[in-house]
């Protein structure tokens, strides 16, 4: 068990590309030996997925390997002619990807495609590969396998098509298994699941994984060893429990530091700039320059801000949590009995109708929500936490009237949105004429501007053909606010308030990284002073080091121009750390409602118990108790042989 | 799926009921009708100058002197019992004289395009897996090149080359004077001979057009994650194009075929001119000019039943090529 499986030396893998060359992977060595995993770790854009594809010599064209070697079974793959490695890939090397929804072709069965595998590297007739292709579907826990293997891929889960790609990288019992960000699509609950089924076939193969992520919660769940790679370059390497004990590069520990955990106390969040700086030299290399977090900026982080500010007195006895003193952390409020909430959700159900027959009758309905009623005072996060599918944006997208509401009211400041939605407004007045749905639209359009959202994707919500400063003036322009100069002014302050500078108004979208973007949406939400903010899972697309900056942000805000949030997230710490009080959903339903201290502290529901047990831990106790668990394993395994 | 193909069928009358109507109405309200192009159409003027009985006379016979909407509507009710009524500047009925362009037509038009797929899809795939190397860019500039030059440039190259210095080719038309002598394998001969041009003039310049598209397609499809996961196994690149890309290019391919399916019928003017080839375009050409009612109704009802039905076919084609769709 302690052969060296994989040795990577001094491998320096460079893209050249019309700006000049990207040193992607940039002299990193590392090795492990068979029945280990290791885990990288690092942001995007720090070459570990570059380094797990130049492993499998997956590369893109433009990437070339400038030196190095990979020694894998004695072999240097960085030398391999292409028809070999074809040999070893799928056969000796297993790979996972992290989009389980594009990863598997849609126009062949899962079944197929795993099928395929086997047949390319075993001497098996078609009938024996059928039934392995079952059998690895039981084994990864796809229920009834005989029939699933002849489903599409878009007939299954997202956990479920990630299942089938873990079967499809094992067919072959490969001695390796590169797992590149294989649960970052995925809920938290699923997660889970998927790290129980690798770490169990691991443990059951003896083979290697090398499994990468930016995500340390999920590192101290699988990984033996860590290595942290940041912009090309490993910065630290050591086993997973002094890593986490004892982090020494200042990268690592603002890693560690600024994943919001459930049980945070900070009020803002350690970011990696607090524990170091990047320098450029004279010779244009970049330097990194430690930074030492004191005592003061530690208590800055602690206190700056507000305390959480829950629901008025009466409300909180009504839903099971009454206020009690010294029960909530040290600064919490209530809001004042008899103040009005800002928004008052009653009864929203959001339907979609399934046609079916000859005539496009309704056969059904898909309650997307189903009986959603909340309040949100003035000044409050309410966080709406749940898995994909449990109704949470579309409640978010509903109460702005993107979506139409089946039924429900939605009083934002007294007024009810729902009826001001041109599209349902059509049976409130008999006859309908235009001059009334022209002036609820106009109505509605007006008060747009008090309420905004801030999407998932930065990606995908900027308009790639229309610099920042188009992107930010548009809200103003629709709103009737201010001249061409006075929008422009107002942009340039905006893009400063949310971190950037003036001189990036005239540049595009796709010249800004996933954080820089998401600053650039918030900055277009704000230019019509809204009072009211929906963050539809806004940080989940970003890294957790740059997720740390942006909440940071979104607090730091909240707190200058008093806003109001309704954050919509599946990531339950997260939801914690920005919200005074939290609504956790299901199927359609809010589950449970409370303060967002009482919902971690003591949940009542099994739902609600289930989401907090399946957040990734990274305390040392939690890490032990895994690799203890492991030991065990190996040696039940080495015994059985 | 069958409640589906009933439902766009039902669909699709009502279209055409409002699509050869609204033609109907356009062509009645043009300048002209069948009797104006007969009286200025030719021959001595003594004979043609009629009196303003036979006039009318004829314009009651023509059903000229009715509103254009019960005009219409005799129409429909001839097309529900499956008459398309006689045509009035050429003898016999109008669904007899399509019939006799059709296979004139659909000889050209099918092996065309059966000649272009079986050329464009692995010059397509060839593209896609050689793409920017110095072959696959001489392939395409040549693939240009003769999709933008003029057909009836080309073919009179051909006739001169293949017929007028060659000699091995006929000039025009579909069959020799002779063909009624000749036996069975003499007679398809000799159509392979007359086809062999205006084919040639049919097929190139669809071919850059096809292979284009093709490889756009492919070039997308194959920077998809499915591609990378299908790498990852160890699938070899000859496979990986051709199994996992190009089922999935078959997609937008399908709604290509949808769109060709009534312009097969349609025929061409340009060639059809050149090699005196009986078939649509020319038909059409004359239907309009003498302002032939029936006929280009008819033609119109051919042409709209045609796009109508290309679409079904597509969306049907969907369904096949692509598991996510379903009818149901």
């Amino acid at each position: 068990m302690t052969d060296t499986l994989v040795q990577i030396d001094h491998l320096k893998t460079y893209f050249h590309t019309e700006d000049g060359v990207v040193k992607a992977v940039d002299d990193v060595s590392l090795h492990f030996d068979a029945g280990t995993t290791m885990g990288i770790v690092g942001e995007s854009g720090s070459g570990k997925s570059v380094t797990s594809l130049t492993i499998m010599q997956l590369l893109a064209k433009s990437a070339h390997i400038e030196s190095g070697s990979i020694s894998f079974l004695g072999r240097d793959l960085v030398k391999l002619p292409e028809t070999e490695m074809r040999k070893i890939r799928g056969k000796d090397i297993g790979m996972i990807f992290q989009e389980p929804m594009t990863s598997l072709n849609p126009v062949f069965t899962v079944g197929a495609q795993v099928t395929e595998a086997i047949l390319l590297h075993q001497k098996v007739t078609k009938a024996e590969a059928k039934q392995r292709t079952i059998e690895l579907f039981d084994e990864v826990g796809i229920p009834d396998p005989e029939t699933r293997v002849n489903s599409y891929p878009h007939q299954m889960s997202g956990g479920q098509k990630q299942r089938v790609m873990i079967a499809m990288a094992l067919s072959c019992n490969p001695k390796l298994l590169i797992a590149d960000e294989p649960t970052t699509a995925l809920d938290v609950t699923i997660q889970a699941q998927i790290l129980d089924i690798l770490r169990k076939l691991r443990d059951e193969r003896g083979m290697a994984v090398l499994f990468i992520t930016h995500d340390l919660g999920v590192i101290a769940d699988i990984a033996d060893h860590v290595t942290v790679m940041y912009r090309g370059k490993i910065v630290e390497q050591g086993d997973v429990v002094s890593i986490f004990e004892n982090p020494q590069h200042p990268y690592t520990k603002g890693l560690l530091a600024c994943r919001p955990r459930l049980d945070t106390q900070y009020k803002l969040l350690p970011t990696v700039d607090d524990f170091m700086e990047v320098a450029t030299d004279d010779k244009g290399e970049a330097k990194i320059i430690e930074k030492f977090v004191d005592e003061k900026r530690l208590n800055e982080l602690m206190t700056t801000g507000r305390g959480r500010l829950l629901h008025p007195k009466a409300e909180l006895a009504a839903m099971g949590h009454p206020w009690e003193e010294g029960h909530h952390a040290g600064d919490a409020k209530m809001v004042a009995d008899g103040e009005k909430p800002l928004l008052e959700v009653r009864d929203l159900h959001v339907h979609f109708p399934i046609r079916k027959g000859l005539f496009r009758g309704v056969a059904g309905h898909v309650k997307a929500v189903d009986g959603v009623s909340f309040n949100v005072y003035r000044g409050q996060t309410l966080g709406l936490v749940g898995e994909s599918g449990c109704g949470k944006t579309t409640t978010g997208r509903a109460i702005i009237q993107l979506i139409r509401p089946t039924s429900g009211e939605m009083l934002f400041d007294g007024i009810d949105l729902a009826k001001l939605n041109p599209a349902a407004s059509v049976f409130d007045s008999w006859p309908p004429t235009m001059l009334d749905r022209w002036s609820k639209s106009k109505q509605l359009r007006r008060l747009r501007r008090r309420f905004q959202i801030i999407f998932q994707d930065p990606y995908g919500s900027l308009n790639p053909r229309m610099t920042v400063q188009a992107a930010i003036c548009e809200p103003m322009v629709i709103q009737g606010i201010g001249k061409a100069k006075e929008r422009r002014d107002r942009a340039a302050a905006l893009l400063e308030e949310v971190g950037l500078n003036a001189s990036h108004l005239r540049r595009y979208p796709h010249e800004f990284s996933g954080g820089q973007r998401q600053r650039i949406c918030i900055a277009r939400a704000l230019t019509v002073e809204p009072e009211f903010l929906i963050c539809d899972e806004s940080v989940s697309a970003l890294d957790v080091s740059v997720q740390a900056q942006v909440l940071n942000l979104l607090k730091d805000l909240q707190l200058r121009r008093g806003l109001t949030y309704l954050f919509i997230s599946h990531d339950l710490s997260v939801v914690k750390f920005m919200s005074d009080m939290i609504a956790v959903m299901n199927q359609g339903k809010i589950v449970e409602f409370g303060p967002a201290d009482n919902i971690y502290a003591n949940p009542q529901q099994e739902y609600t118990k289930r989401l907090i047990s399946a957040t990734p831990q990274d305390d040392l106790d939690h890490i032990r108790r895994r690799q203890a668990e492991r030991k065990t394993a190996l040696a039940a395994r080495l015994s059985a042989v | 799926m069958l409640v589906y193909i009933i439902r766009r069928l039902l669909i699709s009358v009502l279209t055409l009921v409002l699509i050869t109507a609204f033609v109907y109405g356009l062509i009645r309200s043009m300048p002209g009708s069948p009797l104006t192009a007969m009286i200025a159409g030719g021959g001595d003027s003594s004979d043609k100058s009629i009196s303003t009985q036979q006039y009318e006379r004829m314009k009651e016979q023509f059903g000229l002197n009715k509103h254009w909407t019960l005009g219409y509507l005799d129409w429909l009710n001839g097309v529900r019992k499956g008459d398309l009524q006689n045509a009035l500047t050429q003898p016999g009925t109008v669904a007899k004289l399509i019939g006799d362009r059709m296979a004139a037509t659909l000889l050209l038009s099918v092996t065309s395009l059966i000649l272009a797929y079986l050329l464009s899809i692995p010059l397509g795939l060839y593209s896609t897996a050689r793409n920017g190397t110095i072959p696959e860019r001489s392939t395409s500039l040549i693939l240009y090149m003769l999709y933008s030059f003029p057909v009836f440039v080309a073919a009179l190259y051909l006739q001169i080359l293949f017929h007028v210095n060659l000699e091995w080719l006929p000039l025009y038309g579909v069959t020799s004077s002779n063909y009624a002598e000749l036996s069975v394998l003499g007679k398809a001969w000799d159509l392979f001979l007359h086809c062999l041009l205006p084919v040639t003039c049919f097929t190139y310049t669809s071919l850059a057009y096809y292979t284009r598209f093709i490889k756009a397609n492919m070039l997308e499809v194959v920077q998809q994650d499915y591609i990378r996961t299908a790498k990852a196994k160890g699938v070899g690149p000859f496979k990986i194009l051709t199994v996992h890309a190009f089922r999935n290019s078959l997609i937008p391919f399908v709604t290509l075929i949808g769109l060709t399916l009534p312009s097969l019928f349609s025929g061409a003017i340009i060639i059809e001119k050149i090699f005196s080839w009986p078939g649509m375009g020319a038909l059409f050409l004359e239907a309009i000019s003498q302002r032939d009612y029936p006929l280009e109704m008819g033609l119109v009802l051919m042409f709209s039943v045609l796009t109508l039905m290309g679409q079904l076919l597509a969306d049907v084609l969907y369904g096949v090529v692509d598991p996510r769709i379903t009818y149901s």
